[in-house]
C-alpha cells in the first residue's frame, strides 16, 4: 500500500491538481485548507504563505508532534502582498531557508512541473 | 551678470543731483569766487579811485596856492610896476619857474600884463578853481588878491593839471589792471584748489562704484596728500576690507548650501525613484505570489489532460496550448520575481564581466539585423564583480536588444565599451576611491521622452505595442545591477538615442588561471 500524503494550500485548485497528480501516482492523498485541521499523515507538502495560518508554524507543530515526519515545504514566493510591505519582510528564498531551519526536509517553488512533484515526493519516500 | 545688476538697483538714486558744473565742487567754488570778484573789486576801484583823486586834487591845489601866496609874499609891486618890460619878465618867472602854464597881475583894477597874447576869458570869470579837473580844459585857475601901497591887486595864475590827470589815470589803470589780475588769481586758486579736492573724491568714488559693481580687489586709495581725504581712504579701504571679507564668507556660504541643496535634491530623487521601484516591486511580489498560485493548478491539470486525451483528440492542441501559455506566463512570473528580490542573493561567484560581454556580443552580432553597425570596446584589463554570470548575461543581452529594438527602422550604430575606473565613496571620515568597471550601451535610435525615462526601470512600463515586450526586462535588469551592489543610470534625447551606463564594483580576486 502506497503511503498517504497529506496536502495543505489555502487554494482549493492547488490542493485539487496536487490530489489527481498524486492519486494517479499511486499515493492516497488528504488535503486541508490550513494547519490546523489535524490531519495526521506521515508525508506532508504544506504551503508556507496562507492567509489564516503560518506555514513555519505548521512545519514546527508537525516536526514537534511528529519527528519522523517527512515534509514538503512549497511557496509563490514574493511577499504575500504590498500592505503587508516592510523593508526586511521575507522573501521567496528567505522564505525556503527559514522553511528548511525549521524542519522541511524539501522544499518547491511554485509553479512546478508534474514530473517535478512526483520526483520530489517519491525521493523523500525512498529516502 | 544679474548679481551685479540687482547690487547697482541698490545703490540709492532718490533725489540725485543734477550733473551739471553748478554742482561740482570746482563749479561751486568759481561761481563763488566769480560772485565775490563781480562785488569785491569794483567797490575797491572805486574806493581807491576817489581815495588817488582826492589825494591828487589836493596836494596840487595846496601847492598851487602856496605858490601863489608866497608870490605875492615876495612881490616887490615896485620893481614890477617900473616897466612894461620888467612886468613881463616877472610873468615870464613865474610861468617858467612854478609849472603855470599863464600868469597875469592886475593892480589898481588895470590888467598890467599877461604871460600870453591875449587873455584868456576865464580869468575875471571863473574866479577860483575848487578842484583840479574842474574846468575840463586841463587848467587849474587861481587867483591871489593882495594890497599893496594902499591899492588892491590880484595875480592870476593858471595852472596846467594835465601830467597831474595823467598820472591819475596812471594810477586808476594800474588799479584795474591789478584787480583784474587777483580776481582772475582768485578763481584760478579756487578752482585748482577744488581740484585738488575734488580729484582724489573722484577716484575715491570711482573705486568704491567698481567696488559696488562686484570687482571687490579694487584697492580704494586716493592720490592726494590733504589728511582729511587720506584719512576718508583709510577708513573707506578698511570698510571695503570688512565687506570684501563679508562678501567672499556670504558667497561661499551661499555656493555651499546651493551644492548641498542640489545634493540633497539628487538624493531625494534617487531615494523616491528607489523608493517607488521598492514599493511597484513589492506589489509585484504579491501578484507573482497569486499568479503562481494560479498557474500551478494550470500546469498540473493541463499535464494530467494530456495523459488522459487520445493522440488523434481535437483538443488534445487546446490543451497543449493551454500548458504552454501556463509556462510562458510563469517563465514572466519568475520574471517578475527577480525584480521583486534585488536582494535576495543569488550565486554570487567572481565573473569577469569583459568575458560576458565578449560572450554576449558573440551570441548577438549574428542576430543583429545588417543596417546597424556594432562597435566594441572591451577592456579585459578591468577587475573581475561579484555576482552570477547568466544574470549579467541577461543584462547585457536585454540593454542590446532594447537598444536595438530602437533603432529597427531608423538603423544606426550600437557602442558597447567596458572600461575600469573608480567612484569614490562617502565614508564617515570623507570619501573612498574604489575601483569600478564601467559598462556602457548606446544607440543612436528614437530616443525617449523624460517622462518615458522616469519610469523605464518600473515592472511592465513598456513602450512598445502590446505583444513586443512585457516591459519587465528593464526592471529585471534594474533590479540584478543592484544585487550586484552596482547603479544604472540613462541619458537618452529624442532621435538621439540612448545611453546606458552600468557601474559594478570590482572585488580584488587573483586573476582565473588559464583553463
Amino acid at each position: 500500500m502506497m503511503p498517504s500524503v497529506l496536502v495543505i494550500d489555502d487554494e482549493l485548485a492547488v490542493r485539487e491538481s496536487m490530489r489527481q497528480v498524486l492519486t494517479r501516482t499511486g499515493f492516497e492523498v488528504v488535503t486541508a485548507d490550513n494547519g490546523v485541521a489535524g490531519v495526521e499523515a506521515y508525508f506532508v507538502i504544506v504551503d508556507i504563505i496562507m492567509p489564516r495560518s503560518d506555514g513555519i508554524a505548521v512545519i514546527k507543530q508537525i516536526r514537534a508532534r511528529y519527528p519522523k515526519a517527512r515534509i514538503i515545504a512549497m511557496t509563490g514566493g514574493g511577499n504575500f502582498w504590498p500592505l503587508g510591505y516592510k523593508p526586511n519582510t521575507l522573501v521567496t528564498d528567505a522564505y525556503l531557508t527559514l522553511a528548511s531551519q525549521s524542519g522541511a526536509d524539501a522544499l518547491m517553488k511554485k509553479p512546478f512541473r508534474r514530473q517535478n512533484l512526483i520526483e520530489t515526493v517519491r525521493g523523500l519516500v525512498e529516502s | 551678470m544679474p548679481a551685479a545688476r540687482a547690487r547697482r538697483e541698490r545703490i540709492p538714486a532718490d533725489s540725485p543731483p543734477v550733473p551739471s558744473f553748478q554742482n561740482t565742487l570746482v563749479g561751486r567754488l568759481a561761481i563763488l569766487q566769480f560772485a565775490i570778484h563781480l562785488i569785491l573789486p569794483p567797490v575797491l576801484y572805486y574806493r581807491l579811485d576817489a581815495v588817488i583823486r582826492r589825494s591828487a586834487s589836493e596836494t596840487f591845489t595846496h601847492h598851487a596856492h602856496a605858490y601863489a601866496t608866497a608870490l605875492v609874499h615876495d612881490l616887490e609891486l615896485a620893481d614890477v610896476l617900473q616897466s612894461p618890460n620888467r612886468t613881463v619878465a616877472f610873468l615870464d618867472a613865474i610861468v617858467q619857474g612854478g609849472g603855470c602854464s599863464y600868469s597875469a597881475i592886475e593892480y589898481r583894477g588895470r590888467l598890467l600884463g599877461s604871460s600870453a597874447a591875449e587873455t584868456p576869458s576865464w580869468i575875471r570869470r571863473r574866479g577860483n578853481d575848487e578842484t583840479l579837473a574842474e574846468s575840463g580844459d586841463g587848467i587849474y585857475a587861481l587867483s591871489e588878491r593882495f594890497v599893496k601901497a594902499g591899492a588892491e591887486g590880484a595875480i592870476y595864475l593858471g595852472f596846467d593839471t594835465r601830467p597831474t590827470l595823467n598820472q591819475v589815470r596812471e594810477a586808476r589803470y594800474q588799479i584795474i589792471v591789478a584787480l583784474i589780475v587777483y580776481a582772475l588769481a582768485s578763481v584760478a586758486a579756487a578752482v585748482i584748489f577744488a581740484r585738488l579736492v575734488s580729484r582724489p573724491l573722484t577716484q575715491l568714488q570711482k573705486a568704491s562704484r567698481r567696488v559696488a559693481m562686484g570687482d571687490p580687489a579694487e584697492h580704494l586709495g586716493a592720490d592726494s596728500t590733504m589728511i582729511e581725504i587720506v584719512n576718508l581712504a583709510k577708513d573707506l579701504e578698511f570698510m571695503r576690507g570688512e565687506l570684501v571679507g563679508t562678501s567672499a564668507r556670504l558667497r561661499a556660504e551661499m555656493s555651499e548650501r546651493e551644492s548641498e541643496q542640489a545634493q540633497r535634491e539628487v538624493l531625494e530623487n534617487h531615494l523616491r525613484h528607489e523608493q517607488r521601484l521598492a514599493t511597484v516591486g513589492t506589489f509585484a511580489g504579491g501578484l507573482a505570489h497569486e499568479f503562481n498560485n494560479i498557474l500551478l493548478p494550470m500546469l498540473l491539470f493541463s499535464e494530467q489532460a494530456l495523459d488522459d486525451i487520445p493522440h488523434d483528440h481535437p483538443a488534445r492542441n487546446n490543451v497543449e496550448s493551454i500548458l504552454d501559455a501556463a509556462l510562458r506566463a510563469s517563465s514572466v512570473v519568475s520574471k517578475l520575481l527577480a525584480f521583486s528580490r534585488p536582494h535576495e542573493k543569488h550565486q554570487m561567484e567572481p565573473i569577469d564581466p569583459a568575458a560576458v560581454v565578449a560572450e554576449a556580443l558573440g551570441l548577438f552580432s549574428a542576430l543583429i539585423p545588417a543596417n546597424i553597425e556594432l562597435l566594441s570596446d572591451v577592456s579585459a584589463a578591468g577587475g573581475r564583480v561579484l555576482g552570477d554570470p547568466t544574470l549579467l548575461n541577461q543584462v547585457v543581452l536585454n540593454l542590446i536588444s532594447n537598444a536595438v529594438f530602437a533603432m529597427r527602422e531608423t538603423g544606426g550604430t550600437l557602442w558597447i565599451s567596458l572600461t575600469p575606473g573608480e567612484r569614490s565613496l562617502p565614508e564617515p571620515s570623507g570619501t573612498r576611491l574604489s575601483p569600478i568597471v564601467e559598462l556602457r550601451i548606446k544607440d543612436n535610435g528614437k530616443g525617449m521622452t523624460r517622462d518615458t525615462l522616469e519610469r523605464i526601470f518600473e515592472p511592465f512600463f513598456t513602450t512598445r505595442e502590446v505583444g513586443e515586450g512585457t516591459g519587465l526586462g528593464l526592471s529585471v535588469v534594474h533590479g540584478i545591477v543592484k544585487s550586484m551592489g552596482g547603479s544604472i543610470s540613462v541619458s537618452s534625447e529624442i532621435d538621439a538615442g540612448t545611453e546606458f551606463v552600468i557601474v559594478l564594483p570590482t572585488i580584488d580576486v587573483p586573476p582565473l588561471p588559464p583553463e
